[in-house]
């Protein structure tokens, strides 16, 4: 067990897991000599060369397109996206060959590559490199997706998805690279497809993943000073999610709320919410809420940056309102 | 404000017509929402039909002795404000300028008028099981809507957890447990908000239901038997480590039953208006709440509680309940005082206990007399709270807290001084 | 390397029996359709576009290709069976991709098809991955890309093209020109329809054919796929004319008669079989029988694919993941949980 960040993890997962399988390539814009944008593949180049480390034209559809048929002839390639912002050059790629190839050719030919990017705000990047763009993954069957919150599950879950035959999309947290953590490479949080409880309680559940956790987490504190427990469950794996933990916490306290980042309609936490009102039913004594980013483009200033997205301020004053029925302060 | 006629509503589940006993208001007069407008007699009992909205009343369209069909027109009304339809049956008249939305303005008026019951769906899932009528509850909940606490308030209820006959909501956090057991007529759920405040001080807070009311089987109506009963569960549900007990009225009897039967585990008592110390109990209270068929009658009745006015939908709520468990609270009435004299002793059981014992009254207490705390033993803390009446508990809620919360150097040393009257 | 040669064991007389069947399968395609017995109405037809031969010869066993949605000629160019073509274009459980792909998704990983693919240029960027994975393993094998000139009017082919010299990767780029994107000529798409110079500005190897000539394909395909293979990118043109419209045989009310018929005379397999006879590579009876046997071969293939199983319902949801992993959950088995009465989910 050590101490170490976020952007570690992931570089050491890489690492790892191109010392333990040659057929492992990452390709992608600067991620040889520059080392990444966020730095997360540091040094790797001079470790595995350029013709495993693989810097890339700025062509995000031919680099998505390539590792599609690097990975149906026997590579394992993990294809870097600077931003998922930049999803939409590659939809083509990605929703329509990596994630049908295995069903339009009757099994025959499955594309195991790792789309590694990232997301979020907290950089005052503005609306082209800061959204929350999962919800465009998580509606694409064939896809396998993936957003970490902790050190430990940024290195296990990217080990993870490069053992998977199928493409994963792996989202990374831009805010989250500076995090220090634990990290055991002996263990990981919890099993693939599986959500992790990160704190028991009795009141409410929050669900959610990636950065939101740690602000579901600190709001979850200080609810406690109130009297309020909630327990609180990171997602990790939205594609495949085995739901198992989920309703067995929602028919306990019978609330729950659901926080992305993302703006909040159409998002997962719509999905996560839908489901679950369908088998918590009996359950429930107060409808399923979702809390998440506003329906806006995300601005550049960063007090508008920070007040369009959920807060522990935010997150706590609505699941007091939930479990309490105190309203808070900027409630009408 | 606009024009509408009220029609008859469904005031029981067989009901097809009704006679017209008495107009409280008259043609012409201003009415408050929660007011009588009329009563009618069906085949079962006399039923009040409140206002539920402010208006004048325009016209009588029956009059005393006539016999009306569901749904018949009675009256033509001016309402306060177009979406607040009354809780008899309204519609426009042709003249009226809006259409009153048919949108209820409340979970029983909309029972009465066949319109939609606005309940969580475990509420529904509780009802479900339990065979409850959820027209018949009136909802506690978020706007009005009816939670499964109050549906488990009308009968057994498998979520909540069960020793022996007692069941026991639990809420709060790890800290010493602070157990609450509720006076006659009441259950849990009239503690208001204090689980909650003792659970925000860290507390693990278990609110107990006694034999009959509330979600507990029911069980012999005797003061012994249900601390034995009490005194089992909280064993199963706390095996071990000290707990504090809170009991008001009869609560507080059993509660000092039950730290004599787990003596060493109890290490407070906290007593409200205690049964049990003196010789003296109103007789009226007792046969009002038993006699009770009216939400008016219910209102006299409680009223000797001095607990403060009480919203029609909650008085509605309360006898609904109270009818529902009248044998049970017979039972009880007869078990505790018989001739206006109470039959239950608690001073020789507060002599064998050790643990601190502090006692709240209210000096305008008109069930119980405050001057019985001459027979507390010495050892024992009284706080008279001037004036509060037999809640005193609901009077002084922070004071309660204090008692309950506080340790025990602290809590002793605060509470050395006697207020008088 | 494909399907036996009847009668010789000469090249030419085996491109020229491969064409006469794509022609037959094609022709029996249109009439699966008119039979009502087709998966769907998206059947897109390569008749008049048979000189693709001349490329798929120029392959080798063992190299790998992708195609666009107008492949059949491709696939059967590349050793495909007729018979699990045909049932998959009717969306039957024996067909090669179990009824899940029909015409425009077909695959055989066996052959080293990768993929047909229903979005103009979608499959194109595949081959440069597969470049990568030859170029790093040393292999020695080739990926082809097959697109039709409306690819050519497509980003990824350039940002695919650019890759491809950059990483000297072997790989080629073939483009059939047809002459139509759908119902759009070429010189209505193209403001300059030098095809081949193009790809010569990315620096690859670049090289235009006649596609009615399948003996000129294959010249200019053989070197530019040897030169491939040794690291050297590479782009054909095969410069064909669909004879027919669009999809199945549909009117084609954007171009005349009159250039259909100037286009229908440039037939590769009349040409194919002008040049057999009279260089005495065969007889005229010879064809006849070649012919007779693609035939039959081609009927036995339709007879099939109309008699073949359709899939079992419950596979839909297979392959939608790797075996042993997550499957989707049934939408029956979601509502069975929620509002069945036998329990909870």
């Amino acid at each position: 067990m050590t101490q170490t960040t976020y952007r570690e993890a992931i570089r050491q997962a890489l690492l790892d897991a191109m010392a333990a399988d040659p057929s492992v390539i990452l390709i992608g814009e600067e991620v040889g000599l520059y080392g990444g944008a966020y730095g997360v593949t540091k040094g790797l180049i001079e470790i595995y060369g350029a013709e495993r480390v693989i810097d890339a034209p700025i062509s995000e559809a031919a680099i998505v397109g390539a590792a599609i048929g690097a990975a149906m002839t026997g590579l394992r390639p993990v294809a870097e996206l600077m931003y998922v912002d930049f999803i939409g050059m590659t939809m083509d790629q990605l929703a329509n060959q990596a994630a049908k190839s295995r069903y339009m050719f009757g099994g025959q030919i499955g594309v195991p590559l790792v789309l590694r990017t990232q997301g979020g705000t907290g950089r005052s990047a503005a609306a082209q490199h800061s959204q929350s763009l999962e919800a465009w993954v998580m509606h694409t069957p064939g896809l396998r997706l993936v957003m970490p919150a902790t050190v430990n599950d940024a290195y296990h879950l990217l080990r993870q998805a490069l053992t998977q035959s199928d493409p994963v999309v792996f989202i990374e947290h831009k805010g989250l690279y500076t995090m220090k953590g634990a990290l055991d490479v002996t263990r990981p949080d919890g099993d693939w497809g599986k959500p992790v409880t990160r704190r028991s309680g009795r009141d409410l559940v929050i669900i959610t993943y990636s950065r939101m956790l740690h602000e579901a987490l600190a709001a979850a504190e200080r609810l406690a000073q109130a009297g309020v427990e909630a327990e609180v469950i990171d997602l990790r794996c939205l594609n495949p999610l085995d739901d198992a933990v989920l309703v067995e916490a929602v028919r306990r306290t019978g609330r729950a709320m659901v926080v992305t980042e993302a703006a909040v309609t159409g998002s997962v936490a719509s999905e996560i919410s839908a489901r679950l009102s369908e088998v918590c039913f009996d359950w429930l004594h107060e409808p399923i809420l979702r809390v998440g980013g506003e329906d806006i483009p995300i601005p550049v200033s960063p007090a508008l940056e920070r007040g369009s997205i959920p807060s522990e301020a935010l997150i706590h004053d609505t699941a007091l309102w939930l479990v309490t029925r105190e309203a808070p302060e900027w409630a009408e | 404000m606009g024009r509408v006629i009220l029609r008859l509503p469904r005031l029981g589940e067989t009901m097809e017509q009704a006679r017209v006993t008495d107009w409280l208001v008259a043609t012409g007069a201003g009415f408050k929402r929660g007011d009588i407008l009329l009563e009618v007699e069906t085949d079962k009992t006399v039923v009040e039909v409140p206002a539920m909205t402010d208006g004048v009343l325009i016209a009588q369209l029956v009059s005393p002795g006539d016999m009306v069909d569901l749904d018949a027109p009675i009256a033509e009304i001016d309402a306060e404000g177009a979406g607040d339809v009354p809780a008899a049956k309204a519609e426009a008249v042709p003249i009226a300028p809006r259409q009153p939305e048919s949108v209820p303005a409340s979970p029983l008026a909309s029972a009465e008028a066949g319109a939609p019951v606005a309940a969580s769906p475990a509420a529904r899932a509780a009802a479900r099981r339990a065979g409850t009528d959820l027209t018949l509850i009136a909802g506690t909940g978020r706007r009005g809507r009816i939670t499964a606490e109050d549906v488990a308030g009308q009968g057994p209820d498998a979520d909540c957890q069960q020793g022996a006959q007692i069941a026991l909501h639990r809420s709060g956090g790890a800290g010493l447990p602070i157990i609450l057991l509720h006076g006659l007529y009441d259950d849990h759920r009239g503690w208001r908000d204090l689980p909650r405040r003792l659970a925000a001080a860290g507390h693990a807070v278990v609110s107990v239901d006694l034999p009959g009311p509330g979600d507990s089987v029911d069980g012999p109506a005797s003061v012994d038997a249900a601390a034995r009963a009490v005194a089992d569960a909280l064993t199963a549900e706390l095996p071990e480590g000290a707990m504090r007990l809170i009991g008001h009225s009869l609560g507080a009897a059993v509660a000092t039953k039950v730290a004599v039967l787990l003596a060493g585990r109890i290490d407070r008592l906290v007593l409200s208006a205690p049964l049990g110390l003196g010789a003296r109990i109103d007789t009226d209270f007792l046969q009002g709440m038993l006699a009770a068929d009216t939400t008016a009658a219910l209102s006299r009745a409680m009223s000797r509680l001095d607990a403060g006015p009480l919203s029609q939908a909650i008085l509605a709520q309360e006898l609904a309940r109270l009818k529902r468990l009248r044998p049970v609270h017979r039972a009880w009435a007869e078990a505790l005082a018989q001739g206006g004299f109470q039959q239950i002793d608690i001073t020789g059981d507060l002599a064998r206990t050790s643990c601190d014992v502090r006692v709240i009254f209210g000096t305008g207490d008109r069930i119980l007399d405050w001057q019985d705390i001459a027979n507390l033993p010495a050892r024992a803390a009284v706080h008279l709270v001037r004036g509060a009446g037999h809640l005193p508990h609901h009077a002084e809620p922070d004071l309660v807290v204090a008692l309950a919360t506080t340790t025990m150097g602290k809590g002793r040393a605060d509470t050395e001084t006697r207020s008088a009257p | 390397m494909n399907a036996p040669i009847a009668a010789t064991n000469s090249a030419a007389l085996g491109r020229y029996r491969l064409m006469r069947r794509i022609r037959f399968f094609e022709e029996r395609v249109g009439e699966l359709f008119l039979k009502g017995e087709s998966a769907g109405s998206m059947l897109h037809l390569s008749i008049g576009e048979e000189g693709v031969v001349g490329m798929t010869d120029a392959m080798r066993d063992g190299d790998t290709f992708t195609t666009h949605h107008r492949g059949h000629g491709i696939f059967l160019g590349r050793g495909a069976d007729p018979s699990r073509m045909m049932a998959e274009i009717a969306g039957k459980e024996d067909g090669y991709c179990r009824g899940k792909g029909g015409s425009m998704h077909i695959a055989d990983r066996t052959l080293g098809h990768l993929g047909a693919n229903a979005i103009v240029g979608g499959g194109i960027p595949h081959i440069v991955g597969a470049g990568l994975t030859y170029r790093n393993q040393g292999s020695g094998q080739v990926s082809v890309a097959f697109f039709g000139d409306g690819a050519m009017s497509q980003g990824i082919l350039y940002e695919s093209m650019n890759m491809a010299a950059l990483w000297h990767l072997p790989v080629v780029f073939c483009c059939i020109n047809n002459q139509y994107g759908m119902g759009t000529r070429v010189d209505r798409s193209a403001g300059n329809r030098d095809f081949p110079a193009r790809a010569t500005a990315f620096g690859l190897n670049a090289a235009r054919a006649d596609g009615a000539d399948v003996e000129a394909v294959h010249d200019a395909a053989s070197a530019i796929v040897s030169a491939a293979r040794m690291g050297r990118p590479g782009f054909l043109e095969i410069d064909a004319y669909r004879f027919y419209g669009h999809a199945r045989m549909d009117k084609s009310p954007y171009r005349t008669a009159e250039e259909e018929a100037e286009g229908r005379a440039r037939d590769p397999l009349a040409i194919a079989s002008g040049r057999i006879t009279a260089e005495g590579l065969a007889s005229a009876a010879d064809l006849e029988r070649i012919d007779a046997a693609a035939v039959t071969e081609m009927d036995a293939a339709l007879d099939h694919a109309i008699a073949a199983a359709p899939p079992g319902l419950a596979t839909m949801f297979q392959d939608v993941y790797a075996p042993d992993t997550p499957p989707p959950r049934p939408q029956a088995a979601r509502l069975n949980a929620v509002l069945g009465e036998g329990g909870r989910a």
